[in-house]
């Protein structure tokens, strides 16, 4: 590599850098040098080693928080990414008002967090909400269940809010299908390609690292979920929908233990870190990705 | 296409219909008396009433946070498509030392909680002057879109065919020039994505923005919802069609930006 | 377009970005205007002293206008006239206790400081962010006269007074004179005797086809809370005094287990389907609408029965006012309202302000616009109250012959607790968990403090 090009590519990388140090860098460190803290909202941090993890990993709660994380993470990965992959594979296909379809399917995601949490909580009212309007519509007797409150259903509820809303991993899809060379798709047409036989050799093999990254991006959401929880149950009833965003928040705004709360931080950046360790595994470093580098 | 079209038409009226029917839902509700609401979930009012959506329009200053929303997510949108644009590229195609550092940092700051961001934030901000202003807002909000940006990009970078750039190369074009004339114009696809991810992401964004604003000045449109919540708790109707106004314009807004600007920047692509 | 074209365009949006990024960053750095709502600065150059607020009493919370006019009336007062308010407004009290905490652990709390409960108080203090108001009470003894002892003592940290309370927290229970003729039950003149006649009333009620009793379990189960309390403190002479003690932390005892039995009979039976998993206004809404007989909670609801954009024209003639069966009321200090400024002068001021908010005629003000209790308990109630607010008289009336009063846990249970509480009933509610398992919970959250 020449000079003038290392001096390309660091004017490239810098800009972004500094603005991310900028907004980062002060939390990243408080966060993780206070998680070996006592500290709480009245009172300076003062060093107490792992005393907060070990509080943590002796707490019922934050396993049953852990587990919910994780199988949130679960059905994110592999549910939600795969409606999206499927929807994107469709509309890539450009069927007759395909662009509508587009554009009407990502309106779930720029409808704010707690007008989607007031919405559905109105929706499933078993006062006055559909739940009951089709308990009467089929006349089904007994009592209309009550879809948030009741932790019997209050976990697939809650999941039910995000699952199917994939809008943001077709539109990543999207992008990258239309960067497949339209004469591949010209010959596969030539050969008598199906549509599936065409998805299977052509489009698939495309978007393996697409996949990957939106496995990513999928598994880190869920690592970090939080508003829609808090907008809806707040981790309840009992510990139903409590993961480790909504513990964090609850140790830090309610029991005031700011140290324990970054202990928390600290473990959910470890476990998100870890899965994107599984996923990149999975999933491989893209190998023309070293060839490109290799060549220039 | 010969695919049995109807199993994808059925699957994107599925989709339409989850994504739509929650909306008119409350968009109906919100036409409603409370013994309408309270009798039955699927009946049409019998007289629209209207007079919630002047209420609504009286109880928080929708419109500005309107227009400071537009603000703030636009120059946020900007910057972090022009900076992710130029490193995810230097990352994609070079080897350099930090590369594997600068990804591990950005999969951290995605992981990192907000309610610990806050406080160190907090106070970089009041120490900068960056406390309740739009440049502040839109810091953050870039910053907060770079790792997901930048994955994105540094994905789609990598499937770029090198041919044309070595071609650029031995042409004698230099760095610069070989970017702005041959990379950019591939990458729009890419581009839109991200503009679209990162409209969805910040434009909802509601704890920092209430946490880093402190008047009408820098607040956005998810704030006027918690006017609202507060304001109409008591009255359903009301509550459905303070929904409407924060949900309304934004749909229109984006369709209307989808069209002009994600349209044109991937009709525009051309494919080496 | 052209290859050339398309570059300039590139170049040119990066340099607009970048000269973006320039503008906004130096142009936020010499604007002396923008600065927070809590920086604290000193006189301002018109020689005014400009005290900085952060509101929560806005849009249509229930003394907003009540604030407004205070405010605005301070500054006409000689102790005001020099004053200037500069407000940050936060609509609900969740938002705004938050961002207090957040000023707490990292910044500069405004100079008067508004109590939006929450312990706010404790942690101020021990943060050393709030000023020691103890030094004002003592120059001033007429002031202090003005309150009990036990309002003063819930306001003190340490030895010392932080907060100036406003006003004293009271609740009973409303009822629907109509739904009470159509089940053809005679209200009790003050209170039902025992619990026993309350329950074989919900009995009642629930044959009529009308339902008993408003509930709720989400925020913070105010409802709920109302009425376990209400079980607790009426049943022995036991359950008053551990009613009556702040931040309890073993409530397995048998008071409270039989009481929470008592309150699962209730979620389960005799209340509203949506009861569990609710949230405060929409039961409020039920009971508005005629839909529920009874409603625990204090005065400060009343101004909404007149309210026509929340009940209907006339309600407020069909409510009645009963205590908890067995006389029983829940009486509770409030947290008052704090100094955060550190300038002199601005001290002065906050002070000021915050005397001028207890002055007699504003606390029978506060009463009449928001019934807000008085702090002091020797005011006299006008007889216009009479014919102006009948429904408050009454109130005034009843609660003088309450037999028990008690604490309740919003003023008198630690955060995580009224949380857990929160967040258990649900599972209470459907029998998930027994009554002795749901008080280990609460015992479990207790100690974590």
């Amino acid at each position: 590599m020449t000079g003038k090009r290392k001096l390309w590519i660091a004017l490239f990388i810098t800009p972004c850098m500094l603005l991310f140090g900028l907004i980062y860098a002060a939390p990243i460190v408080t966060v993780t040098a206070t998680a070996f803290t006592r500290y709480t909202a009245a009172a300076r941090p003062v060093f107490a080693g792992g005393e907060n993890f070990a509080a943590l990993f002796r707490d019922k709660d934050f396993q049953i928080a852990v587990k919910n994380t994780l199988v949130w993470v679960l059905l994110q990965t592999t549910v939600h990414v795969s409606i999206g992959l499927g929807m994107a594979l469709i509309l890539h296909k450009k069927p007759k008002g395909w662009k509508v379809a587009r554009t009407v399917y990502l309106i779930p995601n720029i409808v704010p967090t707690a007008a989607t949490g007031i919405m559905f909580m109105l929706l499933l009212n078993p006062q006055f909400g559909v739940v009951k309007g089709l308990y009467k519509l089929l006349s089904i007797s007994g009592p209309v269940p009550n879809l948030f409150g009741n932790s019997r259903y209050a976990f697939v509820t809650v999941t039910c809010t995000w699952l199917f809303y994939s809008a943001f991993n077709t539109v990543i899809f999207l992008a990258q299908l239309g960067s497949v060379d339209k004469a591949i798709y010209e010959a596969a047409a030539i050969d008598g390609a199906s549509p599936w036989q065409t998805d299977r050799h052509i489009n698939l093999p495309a978007l393996r690292g697409t996949i990957g990254t939106c496995v990513l991006l999928a598994s880190v959401a869920m690592v970090s979920q939080f508003d829609i929880i808090y907008m809806t149950t707040r981790g309840g009833p009992g510990t139903a929908t409590l993961n480790l965003p909504v513990y964090l928040y609850k140790t830090m705004n309610l029991e005031n233990n700011y140290g324990k709360a970054n202990a928390v931080g600290v473990v959910q950046i470890i476990l998100g870190l870890g899965l994107a360790g599984l996923i990149r595994l999975l999933f491989g470093e893209k190998k023309s990705n070293r060839e490109t580098e290799a060549q220039l | 296409m010969k695919r049995k079209p109807a199993l994808a038409y059925a699957a994107m009226a599925v989709m339409a219909l989850i994504s739509i029917a929650p909306l008119a839902w409350v968009f109906i509700s919100s036409l409603k008396s409370y013994s309408e609401i309270n009798s039955s979930a699927f009946s049409l009012p019998a007289r629209p009433r209207f007079d919630n959506y002047v209420s609504a329009f009286r109880h928080a200053p929708i419109l500005r946070y309107f227009a400071n929303s537009v603000v703030i997510v636009g120059a946020g949108i900007a910057l972090t498509v022009t900076l992710v644009a130029m490193s995810a590229y230097a990352a994609a195609r070079f080897r350099f030392r930090a590369k594997p550092v600068i990804i591990a940092l950005f999969a951290v700051s995605l992981l990192l909680p907000a309610q610990s961001i806050t406080q160190p934030l907090f106070a970089l901000y009041t120490a900068l002057n960056l406390f309740d202003t739009k440049a502040g807002l839109v810091l953050v909000y870039a910053a907060m879109g770079i790792p997901i940006a930048f994955f994105v990009m540094y994905g789609y970078y990598a499937t770029l065919p090198l041919a044309l750039e070595e071609s650029a190369y031995i042409d004698g074009a230099g760095f610069f020039k070989t970017f702005t004339r041959i990379i950019l114009p591939m990458a729009k696809p890419g581009l839109a994505t991200v503009v679209i991810l990162q409209f969805t992401d910040t434009w909802n964004e509601f704890y920092y923005a209430l946490m880093l604003t402190s008047g009408n000045r820098a607040r956005t449109v998810p704030i006027a919802l918690n006017y609202y919540m507060s304001a109409f708790a008591n009255n359903y109707s009301a509550l459905f069609a303070a929904v409407v106004v924060t949900v309304a314009p934004t749909i229109v807004f984006f369709v209307v930006m989808q069209r002009q600007v994600i349209d044109g920047l991937t009709s525009g692509a051309v494919k080496g | 377009m052209t290859r050339h074209k398309k570059a300039a365009t590139a170049m040119a949006a990066v340099t607009l970005a970048a000269a973006m990024l320039l503008s906004l960053c130096s142009c936020a750095s010499v604007s002396p205007s923008k600065q927070p709502a809590t920086a604290s600065g000193t006189k301002d150059t018109d020689g005014k002293v400009t005290l900085n607020v952060i509101n929560y009493h806005v849009g249509v919370d229930y003394a907003a206008d009540y604030y407004k006019y205070l405010f605005e009336s301070f500054l006409e007062t000689e102790a005001g006239k020099n004053v200037r308010f500069n407000f940050e407004e936060i609509p609900t009290t969740d938002a705004f206790n938050q961002k207090i905490k957040l000023l707490i652990s990292g910044g500069t709390l405004p100079d008067i400081v508004l109590n939006g409960g929450n312990n706010i108080t404790e942690l101020a203090a021990r943060a050393g962010k709030v000023r020691d108001l103890t030094p004002y009470f003592d120059a001033d003894p007429a002031w202090r006269a003005l309150f009990d002892d036990r309002s003063i003592e819930f306001n003190t940290v340490d030895g010392k007074i932080y907060g100036v309370p406003v006003s004293k927290e009271i609740s009973y229970i409303y009822y629907n004179k109509e739904l009470f003729a159509r089940a053809g039950i005679e209200p009790p003149e003050t209170a039902f005797e025992s619990w026993d006649e309350f329950f074989k009333a919900c009995e009642t009620f629930k044959a009529a086809g009308i339902t008993p009793v408003g509930m709720d379990t989400a925020d913070s189960g105010w409802l709920s809370n109302l009425w376990l309390c209400g079980l607790i403190a009426t049943q022995s002479k036991a359950g008053e005094t551990w009613m009556n003690t702040e931040f309890p932390t073993n409530f397995n005892i048998p008071q409270v287990q039989s009481a929470v039995a008592q309150l699962q009979r209730m979620l389960s039976q005799y209340t509203t389907a949506d009861a569990v998993g609710g949230r405060y206004d929409p039961m409020a809404t039920h009971f508005f609408n005629g839909e529920v007989a009874m409603f625990p909670n204090g005065p400060w609801m009343i101004p909404d029965f007149r309210n026509t954009e929340k009940a209907p024209e006339g309600f407020y003639n069909k409510v009645g006012v009963m205590l908890l069966p067995g006389g029983g009321m829940s009486l509770v200090p409030t947290p008052g309202d704090m100094v955060g400024a550190t300038d002199p002068k601005k001290i002065e001021a906050a002070v000021a302000f915050l005397k001028y908010s207890t002055t007699v005629e504003n606390q029978l003000l506060a009463l009449e616009m928001t019934g807000l209790q008085p702090v002091s308990p020797h005011i006299t109630i006008p007889a216009r109250l009479k014919n102006s607010d009948p429904l408050m008289a009454k109130v005034l009336d009843t609660a003088a012959r309450a037999k028990v009063t008690y604490g309740q846990n919003q003023a008198y249970w630690h955060q995580n607790v009224i949380d857990a509480f929160s967040t258990f009933l649900p599972e209470l509610a459907y029998f998930n968990i027994t009554p002795e398992q749901f008080c280990a919970r609460l015992t479990e959250a207790a100690l974590k403090n």
